[in-house]
């Protein structure tokens, strides 16, 4: 039995109804005249506390509350991919169709087009056994994504009776009979997900394969691993969206959820530009056609941004359970987090700090804990990942405000953005003495496997660099660069090249923008050489000066521009060419004429 | 050769220098000249190019200036005419009110605007004010409407100074549904300023 | 319906009591004792009671006596294009002694949020005239670009500018000016009016007044009342709109007021834990759409509460708006307009709106090599302090000069000269020049070789 009720209090996004004893906690319920989406989030005898997705302005007490006995879902099937939607999952284009350049109220569209037809290829037979989120067939959703068809993770399995053959067919029609106990029930090509429980799984793996991201500050110094969860929080204009954006166009992830959760329409525009045209280095296909969008930017209701973060990641789970590595960048969690005060505050719950509520820390923990490489459910064996990356806003660039220091209680990998790096156009404006990652030693295997020995050791060496500098950096500041001996001085001008040469890269450049993993260690290696050589040199009597003025300092610093991805040959030659200068420097080869 | 002969050459020779040495420098100094003028000559024509520029923009930005307030203020009298002439029509139309009072269409309408009032109000007793003119009307409205109702309702002996139409209030006056003709022609006002506007464009 | 059980008066707030019928968000009149009529909207209602929210404040209003109308619609404003070339209040009425717009149409004016779908990306320069925003904070079409500035700081003047020498490239394109004061003084307000007016730009201007005097409940509603012109010029005339709005922070402080008087809990400062949306929802009023023509671009103010960019007003704006201009005390000090600290100033939608076709094609490479030739001549400057400088090499004294150079040659201008793009771009590579060649690293060698000025 639905409940129906009536409102009684408005204020802003939050409703109170009477007569919901029927409602249960969590369910879908339609608000008013209008019908606007609402989500029942507290019972109290028989009035329903309800948060509204859209605008309440012109909602009366009097008016219906009507539940549907479901709770917050999403759709899922073919059709998601390319698509952009906003936090409650209605298709923006089609909200675009029925109400224009603006966002209209009321609207109830599908999140998928039934209609449409795709080429589906069955699997397996009839007379096969399948289990809960078992994989049935298969259907082209894009160029790039292969989609399963599986039973739904609450599917009692049993043995299939009817299976289509190949062919064309829409999402409506029934594509798959299955018996349990001697009852059929019919698998289509979609299913429902309830938003706010993870999606089963068999088993949780180790994180131990890197996402390569092509960002070398990223995979070189801080990486992260598929299925692990990594927050970036820096203050404004520290280049948070641009990097996220690096992170989502360039992982080697099989999809892409990208959520834009309270933040700027413009930044959903760019994306819905640029993907387009972007191409995957794996593949060579657009990479909107593996990228979902979830668009709920700041001006749209605020309880739409809080469901938002559910909606992607429910929607990033059903492609882990066909076998495939996600990546899920959600931009802003802060704005998320702001969402949940906002409701906090109209249901008069006691805040904790700065007014967050004192479950921030706990629904912090959970979204996170959805993150992971599993091995999904049913047959045949599938391991896949969600990646969860999470953008922090802090308020004042402080990072000891409540959202960053519970977020960094559940993360692994840590990019802490630096305002004053950005100030001075070091972009990734990423910190690398205050950032850290967990996962080094899980994922050093992959990078010994399958790019070089030497990476663990020449990492640490480039690092060591860096942190020797931090260190000098203070006695500068008091002293001056006088009053450091030649050795330390070209440390100082070793870290610099590091910093130039291969921690800051441009998104903008058409080679710079992503690295492979092999000449990461190449602009690594060739760089950490030189300060070796260079040492060498200074002990065998050169001087400083000479050696900073050294022709080859120059074509180290624009290699990353300059040798493309597919030409890592020429790090020989530069290789090459450096130890012939230093050779001439320390006199030991003529200088050629 | 006599020493004249050779005197005259070598005067010859002498003058025919000198004059090579003075058209020569003769050339120089007004090539020197010459470019001295160009020089300066450019640095007049910037100076009389920024003069004339600066004139210029000036003159522009007058030009816009007196272009751009002038049309302002004609538009500006025009919003006045335009606004004197809406208000002359609403008078009108509200004289006019009085020539209609007693025909059905107005008996009808005040029943739709007492029926409005009632039910807005849901009280078992209202009071009910409205003009001296309607009052008759009114009194004999409300007795059948307030049987069918089952509500009690009472007109207030105090006369309001309205055009038509009528007041409903709750007893104790805490709840007013105000559908006399003046509040219900303010209501719509803006609209009907645009209709009466267009006509004068 | 009319209703006169006043329950209580708290601050701006008045609660009305046995209200059956009125919903969220409606417009309500007040009417005071004395038949004063004043707006207000109500932001709770139910179990027979309406929290209303009266714009003008509750002076002078009282539990018996007072009227309260609902009106059964929410605040809107009334547009037409006549609107241009009039003065209003805060509230959106007339106050230049001319009759009530009459209406084309009547638009709610908290609008409704742009379909990001039905976006269009900002990529079309506006000229400005000013070498320091278009040369390296270039402004766009549909961009929002605040100015963070302090007291006594010249942001109006630069407002101004901006307003009267903005032009955008393409003929017969029709470009609007909205103004929203809010809670300026007197004289602030009359200096907008005068510069539009002898520019000529009044008659293409719409200015909001709601002046420091002025009710500050009424702040809330004055930028909405400006975004609502601003929209139906842009998206149903098909003008591109400058929107300059000052000063915000007059605005978050009539929120908090408002936060305050309903017990709130409150975020960072006493804010409101909505700040972020609220603002957002102002801010993200700008842009383009597909298929239209118009477009609306914001320039708003705020003075940073003692300087500090950490305060919440500028923090959470930085936040939602495409970059910063950041005003600087030690330029301003220094006496340098526009005193725009070019190293905490950014543009983010820069890069789309300049280059070949746009501006010129080293223009953004020029931007890239004046920051960080800027950035490093600030490091030179600092360690100079300490080092003296006969501590410096060669380089670093050329850095020194350019850093001094960048203000006074580039920086540096009169708040009436109005620079084409040619002569900002010429001044920058006049002080690039005074570094070494090889120093340009961020600037391809073909344009080095045709702009660089080797002595």
């Amino acid at each position: 039995m639905v409940a129906k009720g009536r409102i009684v209090w408005i204020s802003g996004p939050a409703v109170k109804a009477d007569g919901m004893a029927d409602a249960k906690i969590y369910e879908t319920v339609h608000v008013g005249e209008s019908k606007l989406i609402g989500e029942v989030i507290r019972l109290t005898g028989d009035i329903a506390f309800v948060q509204v997705y859209e605008s309440t302005a012109g909602l009366r007490p009097g008016e219906p509350v009507e539940g549907t006995g479901k709770p917050l879902n999403v759709l899922l099937g073919p059709g998601i991919i390319g698509r952009i939607y906003d936090g409650i999952q209605r298709p923006l284009d089609d909200i675009a169709k029925r109400s224009g350049t603006f966002i209209g109220k009321g609207i109830s569209t599908m999140p998928l087009d039934l209609k449409k037809k795709y080429k589906f290829m069955p699997t397996l037979k009839i007379g096969d056994e399948v289990l809960a989120g078992s994989k049935i067939g298969e259907v082209d959703e894009t160029p790039l994504v292969l989609h399963s068809i599986m039973l739904p993770p609450d599917h009692p399995g049993g043995k299939i009776t009817t299976i289509e053959k190949e062919g064309i067919y829409d999402l409506e029609h029934p594509i798959a009979t299955v018996q349990h106990n001697g009852k059929d029930t019919e698998v289509l090509l979609y299913q429902y997900s309830p938003v706010r429980k993870p999606r089963p799984y068999l088993q949780k793996l180790d994180p131990n394969i890197p996402l390569i991201t092509g960002q070398r500050i990223i995979d070189t110094f801080f990486p992260i691993a598929k299925g692990g969860t990594g927050a970036i929080p820096g203050g404004f204009g520290t280049g948070k969206t641009v990097t996220l954006h690096q992170i989502a166009a360039w992982a080697d992830s099989k999809v892409v959820v990208y959520i834009g959760c309270g933040e700027r329409g413009n930044e959903m525009t760019e994306v819905l530009r640029k993907f387009p045209e972007l191409i995957d280095p794996n593949s060579g296909r657009p990479l909107m056609e593996r990228t979902v969008l979830v668009a709920n930017t700041s001006n749209m209701p605020v309880a739409a941004r809080e469901a938002s973060i559910y909606t992607g990641v429910t929607i990033g789970e059903y492609y882990r359970d066909m076998g495939y590595d996600v990546v899920l960048v959600a931009d802003s969690t802060s704005r998320w987090a702001e969402a949940l005060r906002e409701m906090s505050g109209r249901l008069e719950e006691m805040p904790a700090e700065e007014g967050y509520p004192s479950y921030l820390a706990s629904r912090l923990a959970e979204f996170y804990e959805r993150a992971g490489r599993v091995k999904a459910l049913g047959t045949p064996d599938r391991t896949g990942s969600v990646t969860l990356v999470g953008a922090v806003s802090p308020s004042g660039a402080d990072f000891t405000e409540p959202v960053t220091t519970h977020t960094i209680r559940f993360i692994k990998t840590f990019w802490g953005l630096d305002t004053q790096l950005a100030y001075s156009r070091h972009y990734p404006s990423i910190n690398w003495m205050s950032s850290y990652s967990g996962y080094l030693k899980d994922i050093s295997k992959w990078w010994i496997e399958n790019v070089s020995k030497e990476w663990y050791n020449l990492r640490g060496e480039g690092y060591s660099i860096l942190q020797r500098e931090d260190t000098l950096k203070e006695i500068v500041r008091l002293l001056g660069p006088e009053g450091l001996p030649e050795e330390e001085k070209l440390v100082l001008e070793v870290a610099r090249m590091i910093k130039i040469g291969i921690l800051q890269q441009s998104a903008y450049d058409k080679i710079d923008t992503y690295c492979v993993p092999a000449k990461q260690l190449k602009l690594l290696k060739i760089i950490v050489e030189f300060g070796k050589e260079a040492n060498k040199a200074l002990k065998e009597g050169a001087s400083l000066p000479d050696i900073t003025k050294m022709p080859i300092i120059t074509r180290l610093l624009k290699a990353k521009f300059e040798i493309p991805n597919d030409q890592l040959e020429k790090f020989d030659e530069l290789a090459n060419d450096m130890i012939i200068q230093f050779k001439q420097l320390t006199g030991k080869q003529e200088v050629e004429h | 050769m006599d020493t004249n002969s050779a005197l005259e050459q070598i005067i010859n020779k002498v003058l025919s220098q000198a004059e090579s040495d003075m058209i020569s420098k003769i050339d120089v100094a007004y090539d020197d000249a010459e470019k001295k003028l160009m020089a300066s000559k450019h640095i007049i024509e910037s100076d009389y190019n920024k003069i004339m520029d600066d004139a210029r923009k000036q003159a522009e930005n007058l030009k816009k200036q007196i272009v751009g307030n002038s049309r302002l203020s004609t538009r500006n009298k025009q919003l006045v005419l335009i606004e004197e002439a809406v208000s002359d029509a609403f008078e009108k139309a509200k004289t006019k009110i009085d020539s209609v009072r007693s025909s059905n269409e107005y008996v009808s309408m005040m029943k739709k605007l007492l029926e409005d009032g009632l039910n807005s109000i849901n009280a078992e007793e209202v009071i009910v004010e409205c003009n001296g003119k309607d009052r008759d009307v009114v009194k004999k409205m409300a007795s059948e409407l307030g049987l069918n109702l089952k509500m009690k309702i009472n007109i207030s002996e105090e006369a309001i100074d309205v055009l038509g139409g009528l007041r409903v209030m709750s007893k104790d006056g805490s709840m007013v549904y105000d559908n006399t003709l003046d509040s219900r022609i303010e209501r719509l006002k803006p609209i009907i300023r645009k209709d009466i506007a267009i006509m004068f464009k | 319906m009319e209703y006169t059980k006043v329950q209580e008066i708290k601050g701006p707030l008045i609660v009305i009591d046995g209200v059956t019928k009125a919903s969220f968000d409606e417009l309500v009149e007040i009417e005071t004792v004395d038949g004063e009529t004043r707006l207000g909207k109500v932001l709770e209602i139910g179990f027979g009671k309406a929290v209303v929210q009266v714009f003008e404040g509750t002076y002078g209003l009282s539990i018996t006596g007072t009227k309260a109308r609902f009106l059964g619609k929410t605040m809107e404003m009334p547009v037409s294009q006549e609107l241009l070339g009039r003065v209003f209040d805060g509230l959106g009425r007339p106050i230049d002694g001319l009759p009530e717009p009459i209406a084309e149409d009547f638009l709610d004016i908290n609008g409704s949020p742009i379909n990001p779908e039905m976006r269009d990306y900002p990529e079309d320069f506006i000229q400005t005239g000013v070498s320091v925003i278009d040369g390296m904070l270039t402004l766009v079409r549909g961009q929002k670009l605040p100015i963070f500035s302090g007291s006594g700081m010249p942001h109006n003047t630069l407002a101004a500018q901006v307003a009267r020498q903005a032009t955008v490239s393409g003929s017969g394109e029709e470009f609007a000016v909205v103004f929203n004061a809010i809670g300026v003084q007197h004289g602030e307000a009359q200096y907008f009016k005068r510069s539009l007016e002898e520019s000529g730009a009044l008659r293409r201007s719409v200015l909001f007044l709601n002046l420091a005097d002025d009710p500050a409940i009424e702040r809330i509603i004055t930028p909405r009342v400006g975004l609502t012109v601003a929209e139906y010029l842009a998206f149903d005339l098909g003008m591109h709109v400058l929107v300059i709005t000052t000063d915000m922070t007059n605005y978050a402080e009539a929120l908090r007021e408002i936060s305050a008087a309903r017990e709130e809990v409150p975020g960072r400062k006493g804010y409101p834990g909505y700040l972020y949306t609220d603002l957002a929802m102002l801010y993200e009023r700008a842009g383009k759409v597909k298929g239209l023509k118009g477009s609306i671009t914001q320039m708003p103010i705020l003075s940073m509460p003692s300087d500090d960019i950490t305060h919440p007003i500028p923090d959470l704006t930085g936040y939602i708006t495409e970059g910063q201009i950041v005003l600087s005390r030690e330029l301003f000090q220094k006496e340098v307009y526009p005193p725009a600290g070019v190293l905490m100033s950014l543009s983010r939608l820069m890069k789309d709106g300049v280059g070949e076709g746009k501006t010129r094609s080293d223009h953004m490479e020029v931007s890239n090599q004046m920051y960080d030739a800027y950035s490093r001549s600030q490091e030179v400057r600092a360690l100079s302090e300490i080092v003296g400088k006969a501590g410096l090499t060669d380089v670093d004294l050329k850095y020194l000069e350019f850093g001094n150079q960048f203000e006074e040659r580039f920086q540096r201008q009169s708040d009436d000269e109005n620079r084409t793009l040619e002569e900002t771009l010429g001044r920058a590579w006049d002080v690039l020049s005074l570094l070494p060649e090889g120093e340009l690293t961020k600037i391809k060698e073909n344009y080095v070789k045709q702009y660089y000025k080797a002595k």
